[in-house]
């Protein structure tokens, strides 16, 4: 083990700060076991599996690292040795850079940052294989004593090797890339994003001090007490999987306390339209029914007592036993219209929307007879005529278009309006909160966004 | 019935939904027997028009605005309160027996508790309304039922000690049926009746007053079933 200020620009950065190589064990496990209990936690987040990959990727690129040193002779096994060391090294830090920019959703917040994860995460692994069919000499990892002629090298490929070089060059932009769009990230996040990026960046900037003060203090010809300084940037280094760790858990608890919430508020929702239904029932039906009892019965009477009246009393009866059957068409229709199970979300809604004002218009690409599962037809129709009713309440007199669309299989359900769209500031406990639950139980994806020309677009997509 | 009373029932009716109000009105003043003074779509504006007309008796809905809950109910006892010679009969859709319990939670004279369907029958109705105007108590059959049967679920209860025929009897009671009427219907002779009742009052612990019979098993059947002490009678009774 040796001691003292290493400064070759040979090194990788990181080994100009450590010496004492193997002591990078610490933040490799830090990373390999805080990427597994992130994978435990929330196996479906893209961050916990980068965060498990750079773990991975890293510890084995540690661990070919000496591998490759031993085998100083030119052989096809040392030159593979490099490359794979070199390769691993790469792809941790395209996944660490990657973490950067979807923690902690594990999603990218431009569809471009995603392609270009995408794309440094393709340039990881092909240039350590340029380099091995190019390159005439191959280095591990950036480590210039461990600079071999390369075997595998073809003449005629030299560009390639050479494309390869500078493609492995370049890592280090990568990770200052990354730290730059979480600098934009958190300037652009608001207040409770905020507080789940502000530890990251927080390491980040400690690292990043601390790194400075090494090149200040090479510039001022100070040498640092080596091991102490090791030992403070190494537990640094380590700090940053647990960051992440814990941001990751903080996310799975509030997915945890959103889904009780919105389970909580269905079942809310739930109680209120039995409510409703057993005042439509009690309230509506059964006086009706209850009053023309009282007509039957004056009717059996009059009959005994003064027939002439009989007609004009059962015509009564009549005509309020005729509006009670349309007013329990209206409740059924209310709460569950049997044309939904008949002929499916289409249909139910044609029916429903031809008693609204014209503005209201419907474009189905649906072929007649596809169906969906009822729950999936049942969320799908009552969310329209919400966005309907919405639209209505809030836009009166502006043109509504719902469209129902067999989306590659999905059932895609969308409602525009042109009316003043929504509040730039979202409210909770809106409408939108009811239909935003209804799909979610569904496992939908709902969004409600101002269109493009004002107005607002509400879209639920149902997987098949 | 309505001996004693010159002139037909004076009854005021109280109920929210206009079609119901005009559907009993139009039934009540089908005969001689009855008129129907004043009508009222809520509990406050019954109040005040039983104030004003001083009718025999009020035939009122239990739901009203604004709540839509036991409104009836509450507007019943506010009656009882202040004019104790005006019976209230409460038409109900419920059948279960919590909400006659409520009713005659202070005392059962002067009321009565009517599922709606009554509404079928101009006889019972009126025969219920005189009743509550004579200060009875009248329970609808399809309650006593559910009372009886909420009763005799509880292990203690001294109404398994009754006989089928005995519970029989209990029912035609609480209906506020005479001892001929309960005689004809049940197809026994009136001694028999007789020696049902006596009983039942036995087994029930109540006072053989026949006069407040009805009250009694009324009382009897509506005491929460934790607070039912044996005692020898009704709370309310005239």
């Amino acid at each position: 083990v040796q001691h003292g200020p290493v400064r070759s620009p040979s090194k990788h950065p990181i080994l100009t700060v450590v010496s004492d190589v193997d002591v990078v064990v610490v933040p490799v496990l830090a990373m390999l076991s805080s990427g597994t209990a992130a994978v435990a936690l929330d196996p479906r987040n893209g961050a916990s599996r980068l965060l498990l990959a750079a773990g991975g990727c890293g510890a084995v690129s540690f661990l070919l690292g000496p591998l490759a040193a031993q085998q100083s002779d030119p052989s096809a096994g040392a030159s593979l040795l490099r490359m794979g060391c070199t390769l691993t090294f790469l792809v941790f830090v395209s996944c660490f850079s990657g973490l950067l920019l979807v923690f902690p959703s594990g999603r990218a917040p431009l569809v471009w940052l995603g392609q270009a994860l995408s794309g440094l995460m393709s340039v990881a692994v092909i240039a350590p294989l340029l380099q091995l069919v190019g390159s005439p000499t191959l280095v591990a990892n950036g480590d210039e004593s461990t600079r071999i002629a390369n075997v595998w090298a073809v003449p005629g490929l030299r560009i390639l090797g050479s494309v390869g070089d500078v493609l492995v060059g370049s890592e280090p932009l990568w990770g200052v890339a990354a730290l730059a769009v979480l600098a934009w990230r958190y300037r652009r996040a608001d207040g409770e994003a905020r507080a789940v990026l502000r530890p990251l960046l927080a390491s980040f900037v400690g690292l990043a001090l601390l790194l400075l003060l090494v090149v200040a203090a090479g510039v001022g010809g100070f040498e640092w007490p080596q091991p102490w300084f090791q030992d403070v940037f190494v537990t640094a280094l380590s700090a940053v999987p647990l960051v992440l760790l814990v941001g990751l858990s903080q996310r799975s608890r509030t997915l945890h306390r959103e889904l009780l919430a919105s389970r909580a508020r269905l079942l809310t929702a739930e109680d209120h339209a039995r409510r409703d239904l057993e005042r439509d029932l009690h309230d509506g039906i059964q006086q009706r029914l209850v009053a023309t009892l009282s007509l039957t019965e004056l009717a059996a009477r009059q009959a005994r007592h003064r027939p002439d009246n009989v007609n004009a009393t059962l015509g009564d009866v009549r005509t309020q036993l005729t509006e009670t059957i349309e007013e329990l068409r209206e409740v059924v229709n209310g709460f569950r219209p049997p044309v939904l199970a008949d002929a499916g979300v289409a249909a139910a809604l044609e029916t429903r929307l031809r008693r609204l004002p014209a503005e209201v218009t419907l474009e189905v690409s649906v072929l007649p007879h596809r169906r969906w599962s009822p729950e999936t037809e049942a969320a799908a129709y009552f969310v329209a005529c919400e966005a309907v009713t919405n639209a209505l309440k809030h836009a009166p007199g502006a043109p509504v278009r719902v469209r129902i669309t067999d989306s590659h299989g999905d059932l895609e359900i969308e409602v525009v309006d042109e009316g003043p769209g929504l509040p730039l500031q979202p409210t909770t406990g809106s409408g939108l909160t009811g239909l935003r639950d209804r799909v979610d139980s569904r496992g939908g994806a709902f969004t409600a966004a101002r269109g493009p020309s004002g107005g607002t677009v509400i879209r639920a997509v149902f997987a098949s | 019935v309505t001996q004693g009373r010159p002139g037909p029932l004076r009854v005021v009716l109280a109920d929210d939904s206009f079609l119901v109000r005009e559907g009993v009105r139009r039934l009540l003043d089908d005969g001689d027997d009855v008129s129907v003074v004043g009508e009222a779509a809520d509990a406050a504006e019954l109040l005040q028009l039983v104030g004003t007309l001083a009718p025999d008796a009020v035939l009122t809905d239990v739901r009203m605005p604004p709540g839509h809950r036991m409104e009836g109910i509450e507007a019943a006892h506010d009656v009882r309160r202040h004019h104790p010679g005006i019976g209230v009969a409460v038409l109900s859709q419920h059948a279960d027996a919590t909400y006659a319990r409520a009713l005659f939670e202070d005392g059962t004279a002067g009321l009565a508790y009517l599922l709606k369907e009554r509404v079928g029958d101009r006889d019972e109705l009126v025969r219920a309304l005189s009743w509550v105007a004579d200060g009875g108590s009248f329970v609808d059959p399809l309650v006593v039922d559910a009372l009886m049967s909420g009763q005799r679920r509880e292990a203690t209860s001294p109404l398994g000690r009754l006989t089928g025929r005995e519970l029989d009897v209990l029912r035609a009671m609480a209906q506020g049926q005479t001892n001929p009427a309960i005689a004809k219907e049940l197809h026994v002779s009136e001694s028999a009746v007789s020696k049902h009742i006596s009983s039942i009052f036995t087994k029930l612990d109540l006072g053989n007053d026949v006069d407040r019979r009805v009250s009694a098993v009324v009382a009897y059947l509506t005491q929460p079933p934790s607070g039912r002490p044996g005692r020898g009678g009704p709370p309310g009774g005239r």
